[in-house]
């Protein structure tokens, strides 16, 4: 009980943050994003497999993995920013090879909390994704969502922790005779953030 | 802004379209990957006493199911210095014994010549084959030239020719199956069936890749176009399906189900090939173990027990059990 009283009073303590003053950011404003982590096999889905269909974890025979982006975003009002991102990310199967994906995106991040030193972002990305594995590579699209409270130690610079889920897929017709291997796979990218604004 | 928009959108449409369609699934690839093992198989040799025999880079080794691997014949127990087995079978009629072929660095200027040996259990000794050995087969028999001819012999006795090409020709491919060989010239040219004991040409000659015998005197032959012939006596008749893509230029695997049903290794599938008095049917088997193992670079298909368990050799990802009749995989 104690434990929901203070979420409560914490959520109540951001929003007075957030709203009790005006917004810091103003239209035309950018940010550069460097993020580096971790990047975990949430699950694969293999929607037309007669067996197996959906695997979470360890049964993706992924292995925890590396995460990197470059973003650029500009504000297009005080709450929201637009840009984009290029993604780097790997994981080793079972084999001991090495899966990659590289997301070309769009994004729009939502600053709700903003007050010049702390921010809190929700990052939405949708574009397209390299993905590649042994000798074979497969274009398909990319999708993600992500939290990323930021602390602003000087005026430009800020340093965060970022984490979501991302998902992409490959894409087979029924007319292809191998529409048994379209899948989705969900990968939660988890990373530290380094934010330079001006 | 928009104009930037529209750009992008575009261009994730273009390379959208630029995805090749040959692959089996990236992560239908990944959610099948399998630990790769430290001891690299080269050759299946086969399954007898309940047990797996291959020959790895290290010597000949062997597995029971559920066990761990055993050394047979390790290089460094070769009687002769710097050896190391080429390649080995078990020797005509025995499960036990293996026939090996060495390379034996026979002076201090690293010079390497072939000897084979008959190696047993209890004892080493090197077997003089009278002449250069062309082949050494998973059957137990060895092709031997002797410059005019090429001769057929059981792989533990030299004495005597099973049977003879006379011909100054040289076999270029060898397929086994059962008791029988498919013999290809290296002109390309003519091919042989040999049975047990009797050796016949063929009526017509295509660069065969996959050979399976599948009742007595009947056998399926595969070339490098796919194209499924029938074989009786010793006229090849195109009268069957073709099979799903197989690309590479090595032998086609397959096993035998029954005295009618033969089940083929290819590129994306296993094709199960149903034979009739007056033709086949083809399907493909792409759940089950074909999904499981498909990617897997597989050397040998062997028996356990015919018509419904086999054990699946690879290269570098262990041993499997297939379970054909209820269309599983196990680990061995």
């Amino acid at each position: 009980m104690k434990k929901k009283i203070l979420l409560c009073l914490l959520l109540a303590l951001l929003s007075a943050m957030a709203f009790a003053q005006s917004p810091y950011y103003e239209i035309g404003d950018q940010v550069f994003n460097v993020e580096a982590g971790t990047q975990i096999p949430a699950f694969l889905w293999f929607p037309y497999a007669s067996q197996d269909s959906f695997l979470v974890g360890s049964q993706t025979r992924m292995s925890v993995g590396g995460w990197g982006s470059i973003s650029y975003s500009a504000f297009s009002t005080p709450y929201i920013s637009l840009g984009g991102e290029l993604g780097y990310g790997f994981s080793f199967s079972n084999a001991g090879l090495i899966f990659a994906t590289v997301p070309i995106s769009l994004r729009a991040t939502y600053i709700p909390i903003q007050n010049g030193t702390f921010d809190l972002a929700i990052t939405a990305n949708v574009g397209g994704a390299f993905n590649s594995y042994d000798s074979d590579m497969f274009f398909g699209p990319f999708a993600s969502l992500s939290v990323c409270p930021s602390y602003y130690f000087d005026k430009n610079w800020g340093i965060g922790l970022k984490a979501g889920m991302s998902l992409t897929g490959e894409f087979y017709t029924a007319s292809s005779s191998r529409q048994q291997y379209t899948a989705a796979c969900a990968l939660v990218p988890i990373s530290f953030s380094l934010s330079y604004r001006h | 802004m928009a104009k930037a928009l529209i750009i992008f959108i575009t261009s994730l449409a273009l390379l959208c379209s630029c995805n090749l369609d040959s692959s089996t699934g990236i992560f239908h690839k990944v959610s099948n990957s399998v630990p790769t093992t430290e001891n690299t198989i080269i050759e299946s040799l086969g399954y007898s006493g309940s047990t797996a025999w291959y020959l790895t880079g290290n010597g000949i080794y062997t597995k029971a199911q559920g066990a761990s691997e055993q050394a047979y014949l390790q290089n460094s127990s070769i009687p002769a210095r710097g050896a190391r087995v080429l390649e080995a079978a078990f020797a005509y009629g025995s499960a036990t014994d293996i026939v090996y072929s060495g390379s034996l660095k026979i002076n201090s200027t690293d010079i390497d010549t072939e000897h084979t040996m008959l190696f047993k259990a209890l004892s080493t000794a090197t077997y003089p084959f009278p002449s250069r050995i062309l082949a050494m087969t998973k059957n137990g028999y060895v092709i031997l030239s002797s410059g005019t001819a090429m001769g057929i012999y059981k792989n533990n006795d030299p004495s005597a020719a099973l049977a003879t090409i006379s011909t100054a020709l040289v076999p270029g491919k060898v397929l086994e199956s059962g008791n029988s060989l498919l013999i290809m010239d290296s002109t390309q040219t003519k091919a042989w069936i040999f049975d047990s004991s009797a050796i016949q040409e063929l009526s017509e000659y295509h660069d065969y890749v996959g050979f399976q015998v599948y009742d007595a005197g009947k056998a399926l032959l595969v070339d490098d176009s796919l194209n499924l012939y029938k074989l009786d006596g010793i006229t090849a008749t195109d009268t069957l399906k073709d099979l799903d893509t197989f690309s590479s230029s090595s032998q086609m695997r397959s096993f035998k189900v029954s005295a009618s049903q033969v089940v083929f290794k290819t590129d994306s599938y296993f094709d199960k090939l149903d034979i009739t008095s007056d033709g086949a049917t083809l399907t493909s088997i792409s759940s089950g173990y074909a999904d499981e193992i498909e990617d897997l670079n597989i050397l040998g298909i062997h028996p356990i027990a015919e018509g419904s368990t086999y054990l699946v050799t690879t290269q570098s990802s262990g041993l499997f059990i297939i379970d054909v009749l209820n269309n599983s995989k196990s680990e061995f």
